[in-house]
């Protein structure tokens, strides 16, 4: 019988193979290096909120609870500890340079804005209807009323120069039973008319509140309203536990 | 370079490529030339091309497998798909590719370690093809730093390494520290003074929490470490030196080193140093504590008194803590008066580190091989333990009930009490191989006796943080330490215990053996005793006792007069006569009568037994005389006869070794001579003692034919290469043990009317003194027996035909043997005088000395 003799059989190099994996690694540090994203992304993953801004925009977590729809002077230092443990507020604004001494200025030439998360008290939660959602800026429904009111006492004028303008008016129903409406509208202010974009929204249990509020000058507005609109558009919620 | 021992890609499976091996031959420094490479590549063909020839002898790097090159790559890889791919998970709004790119600059670390991997391979790569690119970086780059860097001496090559890794290790924290901070390590660098200052009270809650935690521990070992400490003063002490009797040569060596404490100029100011210790050993009950005592009574120095349990601690270390605060303790009291005494009572408490159970009988082993070269005891030591009836201290008090009341075979029969000091010794010795392959005492392997050596005799080293740490901070020397004059007694009755470390010079310098009392110390101790009880003793009664007691001690003194008063007050006297001192003197030194009769003919027996013992001692023995022979049973002990050595020697005749042999054996021959060749197995023990002795001498002391130490060459791990080949040892000792017997045999066919009639006066008194048996033996009146009579002619008949009647009941012929004939006269003595049975103690031979019980017969009565 023939002795079998176990032979050592030589290694193909690795050459190709290592010259593949190089190749691949200098690629993904190429392409690392040298792109940039589309898009600038605020996410709040714990209270489920995403957003997505236009690259250049800057956005910056506040450290202090915004105070929308709450009489600070009712705020004692306690509910003002409490409120920072329930609210998440970021700032956004296409400006250069981000400003944090306020989050909207009327006369702003970039957009300028902020999203929020925030808890509600027990009895704000119980207190708050969809209609509460359109006021939380301000009044729009007032200032719907007003403006009729100035238009049937002068149709013309109260026309052509509008203290406030409903320019979109909409009710919003996403995913998971968050709701909401979008309003996008036109102020008469001392600094000039400023156009608001604003969604307020609820998740179904009515717990958790989820602002995106968007303002600048109205010529600011017409020339980005459609940044602005894809930030809206973009305002996702996906509700979590911690809402609950 | 990668020396990994695996099969590469050349087919090669040794751990080198074989241009490799070149360069490791020629070593790293001596790179082989580019000229010559190429030359040996021209001479070599040009078949192959260079780069991968494997045999051109071009040192190359060894080609990496694939995994190992790429490994690094994937794991970072890995590293990276992750990150990216939890920015992504969760996120509805966000894309791969935006993820991909926002962790490019966020992780960019991660893509820096893969450009640097990249490269890092790359050159890898290059190293493996391109022989003067590899020798350029290990020999011109790497090669040069290496050789930079050996110019360094270690020290500063260490201190450069230590300072790296500092930087590195604070970089990296500082890192650390400015990602939770979510600043740049240049922010984060300047707040971390800031940081620090305002971490100090979190910093300061973990230290008191840690103090709290550790002063726990600190406050229960320091309450551990107390007690078993006491400190006299001399007003405390009325113990004084003249308290001490019969210790004279002692008491002027120990005042010796107490002078030199306390006036230590004496001898330092020409040169010398005070002696720092003093061990006093020796049998118990010798005054050592009582010396302790006096010195602390006699001294002006505070005397410390270390309880003998005190380094017995249930936690390790305990007894290190107390050492240390002993000495800190001594090292006070000694500053504050000039000098200082420590008394370790039970010294033997210490232990030693285990060289007790290596060495008995070696070379330098212990304090036991130290003893063994100043004549010390040891064996005797050793004897206590094992229960024989050794000579010294352990010889003295024939236990009777101690030995070999087991039932065994009778291997104490008649024990050791007629043989000389020295063949005890030797015998002992046997015993001693056997039983102390352990032991050592208590302590001694927790660090105890360790750190007390350390204490004694430690490095003479500054203390104190101020003088240590201060001084030198400023730039000042330490001070030496102050002369601490510590005087250390130690106090045992087990030198051989004690560690050699501790005895050597330096600790304790002295070693005092605090032998029995001289004479007159005896005599003033007895007088001493007396003088607290009444008595009617002589002055010359006195001077015997003390003759009869050559290894009393202090307490065996006061208590045998304490016994005397028992004595006196049970027959209704307050007056101790000289009677009841013979009692107390037998009760104490041989232990009380059982109440027991022998059977007739069984006391006939043990009577002869003991009669052959002592008429061949009494025949052959020099130097050494019988104090007492009894047949009454003491606890397992049926019988024995005791000797006391008139003269006090250090050395053995082979004649006098033989003799001994001689009285051994004339048990057997006594009942095979006078039983028709028949013997009890009540002579195993006289057989046992026998063949050591002889198997003893015949191989260290060439008793034989032989002169060869074969004892020596056993020690020495040389049994094989033994000289009984052609002679066995064991056949050297049986011809030796039967020359012996037929001579003892020939001592006793002489001597047969002595045997029969110390039978009888065994038979008829149960108890006689050494001076009766002299009397016997010589036909003269002794102190409780008339010797005269057993020389009259018609004794001889007499006793042979009681004797006859015996052999024959021991054939069971007849069942009852008649009655004990008598003869007449029975006793010289007066009633009055004569002791009872039970107490039967004449005055011995003034120039006795008190005994080793010879136990006989009871183990031969409890084989039967």
């Amino acid at each position: 019988m023939a002795t079998r003799r176990r032979t050592t059989c030589p290694r193909r190099k690795s050459l190709p193979g290592t010259l593949l994996l190089l190749t691949v690694a200098a690629t993904m540090l190429l392409a690392g290096g040298c792109g940039s994203p589309s898009y600038d992304y605020v996410t709040n993953k714990k209270d489920g909120a995403f957003l997505r801004v236009p690259n250049g925009w800057n956005h910056q977590e506040m450290p202090g609870p915004a105070l929308f729809g709450i009489d600070a002077r009712n705020v004692s230092p306690e509910m003002l500890q409490g409120l920072m443990s329930r609210e998440w507020v970021v700032g956004l604004d296409a400006a250069q340079r981000f400003d944090d001494s306020r989050l909207l200025i009327p006369d702003a030439t970039l957009p300028k804005g902020f999203a929020q998360v925030r808890h509600l008290l027990p009895a704000e939660a119980n207190a708050v209807s969809t209609n509460d959602l359109r006021n939380f800026v301000l009044s729009v429904d007032d200032a719907v009323a007003a403006q009729e009111k100035a238009v049937r006492q002068d149709p013309y004028g109260a026309r052509l120069t509008p203290d406030f303008l409903l320019l979109a008016d909409e009710v919003v129903h996403k995913k998971d039973g968050v709701h909401g409406v979008h309003l996008v509208y036109q102020v008469q202010t001392d600094a000039g008319l400023v156009t608001i974009d604003q969604t307020s929204l609820l998740d179904n249990g009515q717990t958790v509140l989820y602002q995106l509020i968007l303002a600048c000058s109205s010529l600011c507005y017409a020339q980005h309203a459609d940044q602005i609109g894809d930030v809206a558009k973009s305002f996702t919620i996906e509700p979590t536990d911690r809402g609950q | 370079m990668d020396h990994a021992d695996r099969t590469h890609a050349d087919g090669t499976v040794d751990g080198l490529d074989p241009g490799m091996r070149g360069v490791d031959a020629a070593g790293p420094d001596v790179p082989e030339s580019p000229g010559g490479s190429t030359a040996s590549t021209a001479s070599t063909g040009t078949a192959q091309p260079a780069k991968t020839a494997p045999g051109d002898g071009k040192p190359r790097r060894r080609p990496l497998p694939l995994w190992d090159r790429v490994k690094f790559l994937i794991m970072l890889g890995a590293v990276f798909g992750f990150v990216v791919a939890a920015d992504v998970s969760g996120d509805p709004l966000m894309t791969w590719a935006d993820a991909f790119r926002i962790q490019a600059r966020k992780s960019a670390w991660v893509l820096v370690l893969v450009g640097l991997e990249v490269l890092h391979q790359l050159h890898m790569l290059i190293a493996e093809r391109w022989s003067a690119y590899h020798v350029f970086w290990t020999e011109r780059v790497f090669g040069r730093a290496e050789r930079r860097m050996l110019r360094l001496n270690d020290w500063n090559r260490y201190r450069l390494s230590r300072a790296a890794k500092w930087i590195v290790g604070l970089a990296l924290a500082l890192f650390i520290y400015a990602r939770l901070s979510h600043t740049s390590v240049f922010d984060a660098l300047v707040q971390v003074p800031g940081a620090l200052w305002d971490a100090i009270p979190f910093v300061l809650q973990i230290v008191l929490l840690m103090v709290l935690v550790v002063g726990q521990f600190v406050v229960m070992f320091w309450f551990l470490s107390k007690g078993g400490v006491d400190t006299y003063f001399p007003e405390d002490i009325t113990t004084r030196f003249a308290d001490v009797w019969g210790q004279d040569h002692v008491v002027s060596r120990v005042q010796e080193n107490v002078f030199y404490l306390e006036r230590p100029e004496e001898i330092e100011s020409r040169g010398g140093h005070v002696p720092g210790g003093i061990l006093l050993w020796g049998p118990p009950g010798t005054g050592k504590t009582l010396i302790a005592e006096a010195v602390a009574g006699e001294t002006g120095k505070p005397f410390v008194f270390v309880d003998p349990g005190a380094f017995s601690a249930m936690f390790m270390g305990v007894g290190i803590l107390k050492v240390k605060s002993l000495f800190r303790k001594l090292r006070k009291l000694s500053l504050r008066y000039g000098g200082v005494i420590v008394f370790f009572d039970e010294a033997d408490t210490l232990g030693s580190r285990g060289a007790l159970g290596s060495g008995f009988g070696g070379m330098g082993n212990g304090a036991r091989s130290w003893f063994a070269r100043q004549g010390a005891p040891v064996a005797a030591a050793s004897g206590t333990a094992s229960g024989l009836a050794g000579s010294g201290p352990a010889g003295r008090r024939a236990d009777p009930f101690g030995a070999r009341g087991d039932g065994g075979s009778g291997d104490l029969c008649n024990g050791l009490s007629y043989l000389s000091s020295a063949a005890r010794s030797e015998i002992t010795r046997e015993q001693a191989r056997e039983q102390f392959v352990m032991g050592g005492g208590g302590g001694g392997f927790d660090g105890t006796l360790q750190a007390l050596l350390t204490e004694m005799s430690g490095l003479k080293k500054p203390r104190g943080f101020l003088n240590r740490v201060v001084r030198r901070t400023l730039g000042m020397r330490p001070k030496p330490p102050p002369k601490y004059r510590i005087l250390v007694m130690m106090a045992t009755n087990m030198p051989q215990s004690l560690d050699e470390a501790l005895l050597r010079p330096g600790r304790i310098d002295r070693q005092y053996k605090v032998g029995y009392p001289s004479k007159e110390g005896r005599i003033r101790t007895f007088e001493g005793y007396l003088a607290r009880v009444r008595h009617e003793l002589t002055p010359e009664q006195i001077d015997r006792l003390a003759i009869m007691s050559p290894e009393s001690t202090g307490a065996t003194i006061k208590d045998t007069v304490n016994e005397a008063l028992v004595q006196a007050v049970k027959d209704g006297r307050e007056v101790i006569t000289w009677l009841d001192m013979l009692r107390a003197r037998v009760i104490k030194e041989y232990g009380l009568a059982d109440d027991h009769e022998h059977i007739d003919r069984e006391r006939h027996s043990i009577a002869l037994h003991e009669a052959c013992h002592a008429v061949v001692a009494y025949r052959m023995q020099r130097g050494r005389v019988i104090d007492l022979a009894t047949i009454e049973r003491r606890g397992g002990v049926g019988g024995f006869v005791a000797h006391v050595a008139v003269e006090d020697r250090m050395f053995m005749w082979k004649s006098e070794i033989e003799i001994q042999v001689m009285v051994s054996l004339a048990s057997l021959a006594g009942e095979r001579m006078f039983f028709e060749g028949d013997n009890t197995v009540g002579v195993g023990g006289d057989l046992r003692s026998a063949t050591l002795l002889v198997a003893n001498f015949i191989s260290s002391a060439a008793m034989g034919e032989t002169l060869s130490s074969r004892l020596s060459m056993l020690e020495q791990q040389m049994g094989n290469a033994s000289i009984d080949a052609d002679r066995p040892f064991g056949e050297q000792v049986e011809v030796k043990l039967r020359e012996l017997y037929e001579r003892t045999e020939a001592v006793l066919g002489v001597n047969r009317r002595e045997i029969l009639a110390l039978t009888h006066a065994l038979e008829t008194h149960k108890t006689i003194t050494g001076e009766d048996v002299e009397a016997i033996m010589e036909g003269r009146t002794g102190p409780t027996v008339d010797g005269r009579r057993y020389h009259e002619p018609d004794f001889l008949g007499v006793a042979e035909r009681y004797h006859s009647d015996a052999v024959r009941a021991h054939r069971g012929q007849v069942h009852e043997l008649r009655k004990l004939p008598e003869l007449g006269r029975v006793a010289a003595s007066s009633p009055a005088e004569a002791p009872g049975p039970s107490s039967a103690a004449g005055p011995p031979s003034p120039t006795a000395r008190p005994p080793a019980a010879d136990q006989g017969q009871g183990a031969r009565r409890q084989a039967r």
